[in-house]
């Protein structure tokens, strides 16, 4: 049991990074490395659900996908803030923060030994 | 944390595949009718459903009466195919009808994100639209999505009402799950919602994201950290429980004032981060919302809905920090707004449409926008006289549907402070007809009562909500001769637009003057219908302006004539006059749209380059 769950744990650690690290890629090279019709819907897809699944609470997930993304987008909006007043916007900037800044809280709370928050 | 109901034992049942039907043949017919061809352009005041095949109204008797048989059938999957098949004739429609992005508010905000790129800040002290430089959450987020993926967020925010409703419809029901063990209340609920959701802020808008977020804060707070149920049975407001929950109340507040320069970090860890970010992200997104979510989350928390004082006093500190800091120019040029603080006259005057100004077509939608509330308020009045009865007070869906109100003592809000009002209490509304509706009533009466409230709601909301789509839906040639224009004139220009109700501001909005013709004093309105050449004239004339332009559009037309702002034919006399006078030269003519600017300042200025016109 206890290694389901880690299994469980981890297949869903790799795949927040994968999605993190897609998110990132669509915003490489000039002219990018991916099409417009994907970079869409992968960054779309991490700003909808990639912050919420790092740092929500399991019951806070289980109250389902629209309470996800509502506080997914909410960190989104307070990471982009972030750059924004920090006097250097630039939007690839602000996704690459929010990416990077996902894949550390996800990796400090799903790697934790039991995988939760303190509090 | 539930209202005990006779159908709690009744186990959830699984509709057969002739439970589909009616939803099936409902989505099917709305199709056939759209596929058919709807010719908008030819909308009368009353809006789409003046052009709406009559196949398309039976998909809509039929989806009714679908959804009233699965409700009372308990096939819930069915019911919520149902509301979302709702949402989608309602809101994908007119996305799917114009091609474009709905509504002129929307391209303004696009504007903003525009700015955001162009220039890499925010300026609160910019001319226009200034108040979104004060709260620009919304905007640094699409800004950030439209320079990371190269999208046109045109394309995007045309189904954003699609998305915000489906979201705010799926917190809904998780929240009548709360207030209710009785299945057949979620889709009930949510039905009555969608079909009575008129105001129409869901479009591309920081208060569609911050309703959403503020939906999700309430859904979390009384989910995970409430102690008390969501309704009490044996505990309606009786003098005596008033009393009780008086004293419990000032008991709360008195141990939050205590715990006020105490703090304790761990009292955080009661209610999830994530509420508190929901709350800074709202408090930095959108001006109102942020009193919605102080009001609520301070009312939970004095009637035990919500755990801790800390949260009533972080909603409040939030909203109010961020305005004091990062929106504190914009405070200070709308002082006199907040000394409507408290001046609920005053509030609602500038609110209430005058029926006798506008259109025939437009008093029908305004009147059908008023029945809806009000059949809304009643069916919720029902509930709560029902619930109260039988001993079940429905606490937590009162609250809802009554904090917002106090939103009318607050702040005018610009004259849209009753819309507001309306979208924030409709999700607490709409549980409580919901219970009215379902509550300890058998199977038949369900059906009948859900068929009958249902239909007549849905057909009020074809005329308030979309009755207004001659002037919000714009033609592919407004928006190409639109973006041309902005994107064409010269910085420190002046642009003279027939009213404000066109695709416009959506880029390089910074760098213009604006004089719309239909805000103008009556008297200057008067001028200039009698000599439009002379006045319009003087107008581009004066002034040390790089550029000046007249724009007019049909969305224009459409808007000065259903608000009564220019009489009928107005603006198209002006179009008539200029095209007479040898001092106006037409820059660019498409059939929905022409630029006009003076002859002499013509050879100087950029061309307005459309293809096709």
């Amino acid at each position: 049991m206890l290694r389901t769950l880690d299994r469980r744990r981890w297949a869903g650690l790799a795949l927040l990074l994968a999605l993190a690290a897609l998110a990132v890629t669509a915003t490489v090279g000039t002219p990018h490395v991916l099409p417009t019709w994907v970079r869409l819907p992968v960054v779309g897809a991490f700003v909808l659900v990639g912050p919420g699944l790092a740092t929500a609470d399991p019951q806070v997930r289980r109250l389902g996908p629209a309470a996800l993304v509502a506080v997914s987008v909410a960190w989104s909006v307070l990471a982009c803030l972030a750059v924004l007043y920090a006097g250097a916007w630039s939007g690839v900037d602000a996704l690459r923060w929010l990416a990077g800044g996902t894949a550390v809280v996800a990796w400090v709370r799903l790697a934790r030994p039991g995988g939760q928050r303190p509090r | 944390m539930l209202i005990p109901s006779s159908a709690a034992e009744r186990p959830r049942t699984t509709a057969p595949p002739v439970g589909w039907a009616p939803l099936a043949l409902s989505v099917g017919l709305w199709s056939v009718g759209l596929a058919g061809g709807v010719d908008w352009r030819a909308m009368t005041d009353v809006g789409l459903a003046s052009v709406l095949p009559v196949v398309c109204l039976v998909a809509l008797g039929v989806l009714a009466v679908g959804q009233a048989v699965a409700i009372a059938r308990r096939w819930t999957a069915v019911a919520a195919g149902g509301v979302v098949a709702l949402v989608l004739a309602v809101h994908a429609t007119p996305t799917l009808l114009y091609g474009t992005l709905r509504y002129a508010w929307a391209w303004k905000h696009l504007g903003v994100v525009d700015f955001i790129s162009r220039t890499g800040t925010v300026d609160p002290t910019v001319d226009a639209l200034s108040a979104y430089h004060g709260w620009p959450g919304f905007f640094a987020l699409h800004a950030m999505l439209a320079e990371a993926t190269g999208v046109d967020l045109a394309a995007v925010g045309r189904w954003w009402p699609v998305a915000v409703n489906l979201l705010v419809v799926a917190l809904l029901w998780r929240l009548a799950g709360v207030v209710s063990t009785d299945e057949r209340l979620p889709p009930t609920a949510c039905w009555v919602y969608v079909a009575s959701s008129w105001v129409g802020q869901d479009y591309f808008s920081p208060q569609a994201m911050a309703f959403v977020m503020y939906l999700a804060v309430v859904l979390v707070l009384v989910r995970l950290t409430g102690r008390r149920r969501a309704s009490v049975p044996g505990a309606g407001p009786s003098v005596g429980a008033v009393r009780t929950g008086i004293r419990a109340a000032l008991g709360r507040v008195g141990r939050v004032l205590r715990r006020v320069g105490r703090p304790r970090v761990s009292a955080l860890g009661v209610v999830p981060l994530e509420v508190y970010a929901m709350v800074v992200a709202i408090a930095a997104s959108h001006q109102l919302t942020p009193l919605v979510v102080a009001v609520t989350c301070t009312a939970l928390v004095l009637t035990g809905y919500a755990a801790t004082g800390w949260l009533a006093s972080a909603s409040v500190v939030a909203g109010a920090a961020w305005a004091a800091t990062f929106a504190w120019p914009l405070l200070v040029d709308n002082a006199d707004e907040l000394a409507q603080v408290g001046s609920v006259q005053a509030n609602v005057d500038g609110a209430v449409v005058e029926l006798a100004a506008g259109s025939p077509g437009q008093a029908v939608v305004a009147v059908a926008a008023r029945v809806l509330t009000v059949a809304v308020v009643a069916l919720a009045t029902a509930g709560v006289v029902q619930e109260w009865r039988a001993g079940a007070w429905p606490g937590l869906a009162v609250l809802l549907a009554g904090s917002p109100v106090l939103l009318i003592g607050m702040n005018g809000y610009g004259g849209e402070v009753l819309f507001r009002v309306v979208l924030f209490a409709l999700p607490g509304l709409a549980l409580l007809a919901g219970m009215w509706l379902v509550h300890r009533r058998s199977g038949t009466v369900v059906g009948v009562l859900v068929g009958v409230a249902g239909s007549a709601l849905v057909g009020g909301l074809l005329l308030a909500h979309l009755g207004n789509e001659r002037r919000y839906g714009f033609t592919p040639e407004e928006v190409a001769v639109s973006l041309a224009l902005y994107e064409s004139a010269p910085v420190g220009s002046l642009l003279v637009e027939g009213s404000r109700s066109y695709p416009g501001q959506a880029v390089r909005y910074d760098g213009l003057t604006y004089v719309p013709i239909d805000r103008e004093p009556v008297a200057g309105r008067q001028r200039v219908l009698a000599d439009p050449a002379a006045v319009l004239g003087e107008w581009l004339g004066e002034g040390d302006h790089t550029g000046a332009y007249l724009l007019l559009t049909r969305s224009m037309v459409a808007e000065t004539e259903a608000s009564g702002s220019l009489p009928v034919g107005g603006l198209a006399s002006i179009d008539r006059a200029l095209r007479a006078s040898e001092d106006f030269t037409a820059l660019v003519r498409c059939p929905d749209a022409v630029v006009w600017t003076l002859s002499s300042l013509a050879p100087r200025l950029p061309p307005v380059e459309v293809g096709g016109c």
